[in-house]
């Protein structure tokens, strides 16, 4: 970096803003230690594209942009970055039918969503963005951001058992 | 107990504990890759390459100079100084005059073939595999190429990176024997010669680097292994093809996109136009344009535009005729609009300069009377 006063401007951005961009990457690769790596990329990657982000006030909306481009190119690059995940949690209880979904399960059951599909549906109903919102994060059209959602939550679905539907409201999803 | 999907994400985010960022350790990162992309631009400029206003300064044509005389001394190999702005000259061929920046300089027929190096242009005038290069002020035959096929052809018979010195053919030594040729425009001089690894095979170049070649054969061979010549050895290794993958990954002039299968493909994106708006693509097998943004390296999402009440030169109710033509630096392309139509290689069409990754593109060479031969990517 040339400008000391960029370094600075940054690292209070990054100091005021990490652990929520943090959580973003978790969702997004559902391990503590490649969301870690997921931030710090992320991070060099908004620093290095700092002196032509002119707008400061969109910065977390760019790093949060860089977070899912990232890594959605990592997960497709099994070879290079892609680590074992931890087994999936038990499923619920012995009885199906008393069984409640847990956010570690979620969370867990996340990992099995393909890459784009689970940022339709972390920018979605994580970040609460329109899908309008979404479709500019991840660089594609409204219609194929409606069908990650839809794609992303059927697998959720068949991941997570009917104790989901029965448990869990989805706001604002279309069924298809 | 019902719970929405919004608060289950939440409270799984909120499980985990947020490490403490290195950020000591993300500024010496960004650091040490703005050092790695600004050595190219420091190699260029030592490299006498005249740094270039983008702007209509670049449609200045200066007369015609030397032909057939003998080029500059060779650069200086030593570091100047940083340079902010594009440093390689945006070069195109219109009829019998090449192009370099604000020179230009005439060739024996017209020009059939031109490419980019950091130095100036690699061009074919006579269809004759005779390979020419200019720096904008002289001329010299570098190399004979074993390729005289139909002109189309030709971008495919001769390779430059897209930043750097080095020009790749393949040249016939002898009957059935065929080698890689490895030129570097700097030194203007041969750096190499790549005997090709199966004989009677062609080998296709993949990746034109500043000190490496990387190549693959079409002998058959299924388990995708290409070919990475080391110029400073001199030495050819093999490589899964992940390896150049990690490359091109690293590489800040590139562009990548993510295929049907997830994989990451890097290439040279096309573009459709919606408002102004270009909307890039890779469009190699199994990527769907809608579901897959080109990016840059450093992870930025390609997003372009027209200036404004552009006209391009493509037929009316046809999307727009675009390519990449060549990078100027790390921050900026030229895309070449054209008619869309024929195959010879010279077509009526604009040049724009685009800043990346999301600006406004301006014709910089505006479309003339006389058609442009344009430099594609290898």
């Amino acid at each position: 970096m040339r400008d000391h006063g960029d370094i600075a401007a940054f690292t209070e951005f990054a100091d005021a803003r990490a652990d929520a961009l943090f959580r973003t990457a978790y969702l997004m690769v559902g391990d503590h230690q490649l969301a870690q790596d997921l931030l710090q990329e992320a991070m060099v990657k908004t620093l290095m594209a700092w002196p032509r982000l002119h707008d400061r006030g969109n910065l977390e909306a760019y790093t949060r942009r860089v977070i899912v481009t990232t890594s959605i190119s990592w997960r497709r690059r099994r070879s290079f970055h892609e680590r074992p995940l931890e087994p999936l949690p038990e499923q619920p209880g012995p009885d199906p039918a008393d069984a409640v979904v847990t956010h570690d399960a979620v969370v867990a059951a996340l990992r099995t969503v393909p890459p784009r599909q689970r940022a339709a549906i972390v920018l979605r109903y994580y970040q609460d963005l329109t899908e309008q919102q979404t479709a500019d994060v991840m660089g594609c059209s409204v219609g194929a951001v409606k069908s990650q959602v839809s794609a992303g939550l059927r697998r959720l679905r068949q991941t997570l058992g009917p104790a989901f539907d029965r448990t869990t409201t989805v706001d604002h999803e279309v069924r298809s | 107990m019902t719970q929405t999907l919004n608060e289950l994400l939440r409270r799984g985010a909120d499980s985990v504990a947020a490490p403490r960022l290195d950020l000591g350790e993300v500024v010496a990162e960004a650091g040490r890759r703005r050092r790695r992309r600004r050595s190219v631009v420091i190699a260029a400029a030592a490299a006498g390459v005249s740094a270039i206003v983008v702007g209509s300064a670049l449609v200045a044509q200066t007369g015609s100079t030397t032909d057939g005389s003998s080029p500059a001394d060779s650069p200086s190999s030593s570091a100047g100084t940083a340079v902010d702005g594009p440093v390689r000259p945006l070069v195109y061929a219109e009829g019998r005059t090449v192009h370099v920046g604000e020179k230009s300089v005439a060739a024996d027929k017209p020009v059939a073939f031109i490419a980019p190096t950091d130095d100036g242009a690699v061009y074919e005038a006579a269809l004759d595999g005779t390979l020419w290069f200019t720096d904008g002020t002289t001329t010299r035959v570098i190399g004979t190429s074993g390729s005289a096929a139909a002109p189309t052809s030709h971008p495919e018979a001769v390779s430059t990176g897209s930043a750097g010195s080095l020009v790749v053919w393949a040249d016939v030594v002898h009957q059935n024997r065929s080698e890689l040729v490895v030129y570097d425009t700097a030194r203007l001089d041969e750096v190499g010669r790549i005997p090709f690894p199966v004989r009677g095979h062609e080998a296709l170049v993949d990746y034109v680097g500043e000190d490496e070649v990387w190549y693959a054969t079409d002998d058959g061979r299924t388990d995708s292994s290409i070919y990475r010549f080391d110029v400073r050895s001199g030495t050819t290794t093999s490589h899964p093809r992940s390896d150049l993958d990690a490359v091109l990954e690293s590489r800040p002039r590139t562009f990548a996109a993510v295929d049907g299968d997830g994989r990451v493909v890097h290439g040279e994106p096309s573009f459709t136009e919606e408002a102004g708006r270009l909307v890039a693509g890779i469009h190699t097998a199994g990527v769907s344009e809608d579901a897959a943004p080109v990016t840059l390296a450093d992870g930025s999402e390609l997003r372009l535009r027209l200036p404004s009440a552009y006209v391009g030169p493509w037929p009316p109710d046809e999307q727009p005729a675009l390519s990449v033509s060549q990078w100027l630096d790390d921050d900026h392309i030229v895309l070449w609009a054209d008619d869309g139509g024929g195959d010879l290689p010279a077509k009526r069409g604009d040049f724009l300069v685009c800043p990346l990754p999301d600006g406004v593109c301006d014709v910089t060479v505006p479309r003339a009377p006389q058609p442009y031969v344009a430099p594609y990517p290898s």
